[in-house]
């Protein structure tokens, strides 16, 4: 009975959602509104369930002292974040933040190292790939970084000006990178139109269920 | 140049956490005393809590956005101001997931199913809803900012559309579709991954070597 009920008002907001085809309206907001509630209450209900509460669990309700104020270290830590740009006393959220970023920073620099540079630059290109396409491929790499390159030579009128070499191979790269971004773009058009059709088909069984 | 004490301490902090998780996480065995200092001193159990404070602080921060949200809602239904009917809605679906997570999960759990599923429709209904805005988007490139870029890009988006819905694998163009997915857009996939990298690096060690101050006000 509930789950028939769960379908049905997943039918009434789907339609509702879909009403934003015809212009931002009412039942589209109250849509967006339920969705943003359903959210916050999944995000606080798994965020409390798998970290707080076993690490709650293994320290203020283990009976250890060292282990009780333990635990509310980084209670006080994230309680000190809500201080942030509270007048004289804001830099104290600045010790948490000193925590998370630089932390965060160095499992970052590690993570892009190891995870992204070197499995890149050791992993090679499609072994089915020809001499030519290997070289292409190699060439629109090179020519895609030097895209993103933004040192440039000063003009006499003031005006910065990339060198020839690096004005051409930066064209390429951006030829690259547009055909790049076209086809994800394609495939984005073609999974949301996959997900569209799916709901489309929910909409048509939930009308001859009921009907 | 006037200095506060307060940004220099919070910026040693920073760099001192960072280089502590930073040599933890690289040096390995086979290293020499850098391997032996590492292995003789508590460093690896100390980086180990270090990301574990981490990990309950970002929580905590979490939950306590989430707090804020359901505040601003409450205040905003308590003062009947404009919108209240919509807070009333956002803070009514709020409260029935947490209804529902209090209980023991025997009792409610075909109420959680259904309410799963109701959350699932509305993100599978959000995210067909992008595709008018890819195609709006594709669709006004051209009128606004007509160049070379933003033909070939609409050029790309039309071919690989009709390359994947009507290309059958004895088509004429299918080699020329299949080289565009390994040559070009393979070699632009990786130079973003590259760049993204790089970029990750460099932040990295600027925030390590004090460069960049994120602690401030």
């Amino acid at each position: 009975m509930l789950q028939e009920i769960g379908l049905w008002a997943g039918f009434i907001l789907t339609l509702m959602v879909f009403s934003y085809v015809l212009g931002d309206n009412v039942l589209y907001r109250l849509a967006v509104y339920v969705f943003v509630g359903l959210s916050a209450g999944y995000v606080a209900v798994v965020t409390y369930n798998s970290v707080l509460y076993p690490w709650l669990q293994s320290t203020v309700l283990s009976g250890e002292l060292l282990q009780i104020i333990l635990g509310f270290v980084p209670l006080f830590l994230g309680a000190l974040l809500i201080l942030k740009g509270a007048g004289p006393f804001g830099w104290l959220s600045g010790l948490s933040m000193a925590l998370l970023i630089g932390v965060g920073a160095a499992v970052a620099l590690v993570g892009a190292v190891r995870g992204t540079l070197i499995p890149l630059a050791l992993a090679p290109a499609r072994p089915e790939l020809s001499l030519p396409n290997f070289l292409f491929g190699v060439i629109g790499v090179v020519c895609s970084l030097f895209y993103f390159m933004y040192i440039a030579n000063p003009t006499p009128s003031g005006k910065p000006r990339r060198s020839l070499p690096v004005a051409g191979m930066a064209l390429i790269g951006e030829a690259v990178l547009t055909i790049t971004l076209g086809t994800l773009y394609a495939s984005a058009v073609l999974t949301s139109l996959t997900v569209l059709t799916e709901r489309v088909g929910f909409i048509v069984s939930r009308l001859g269920a009921g009907g | 140049m006037r200095v506060r004490l307060s940004a220099v301490f919070l910026t040693a902090l920073t760099m001192i956490f960072g280089l502590l998780t930073l040599v933890s996480l690289v040096v390995e065995d086979g290293l020499g005393l850098l391997s032996q200092v590492v292995a003789t001193t508590p460093l690896d159990a100390l980086v180990a809590l270090l990301l574990r404070l981490v990990v309950i602080i970002t929580a905590v921060a979490v939950l306590a956005g989430v707090f804020n949200l359901i505040a601003v809602h409450v205040r905003r239904v308590v003062a009947r101001r404009g919108l209240a009917l919509y807070s009333v809605v956002m803070l009514a679906s709020f409260g029935l997931v947490i209804f529902l997570s209090v209980r023991r999960p025997n009792e409610v759990a075909e109420a959680r199913l259904a309410l799963e599923g109701v959350q699932i429709a509305l993100e599978l209904a959000f995210a067909s809803l992008v595709l008018f805005s890819l195609v709006y988007g594709a669709a006004t490139l051209l009128q606004r900012r007509p160049s070379w870029t933003s033909a070939l890009f609409v050029l790309t988006v039309v071919v690989m559309l009709l390359a994947r819905v009507l290309m059958t694998a004895d088509a004429p163009w299918a080699p020329l579709v299949a080289w565009v997915e390994t040559v070009p857009v393979d070699a632009g996939t990786r130079a973003m991954l590259l760049g993204i990298g790089l970029a990750t690096l460099v932040a990295g060690i600027r925030v390590l070597v004090g460069q960049d101050r994120a602690t401030r006000d």
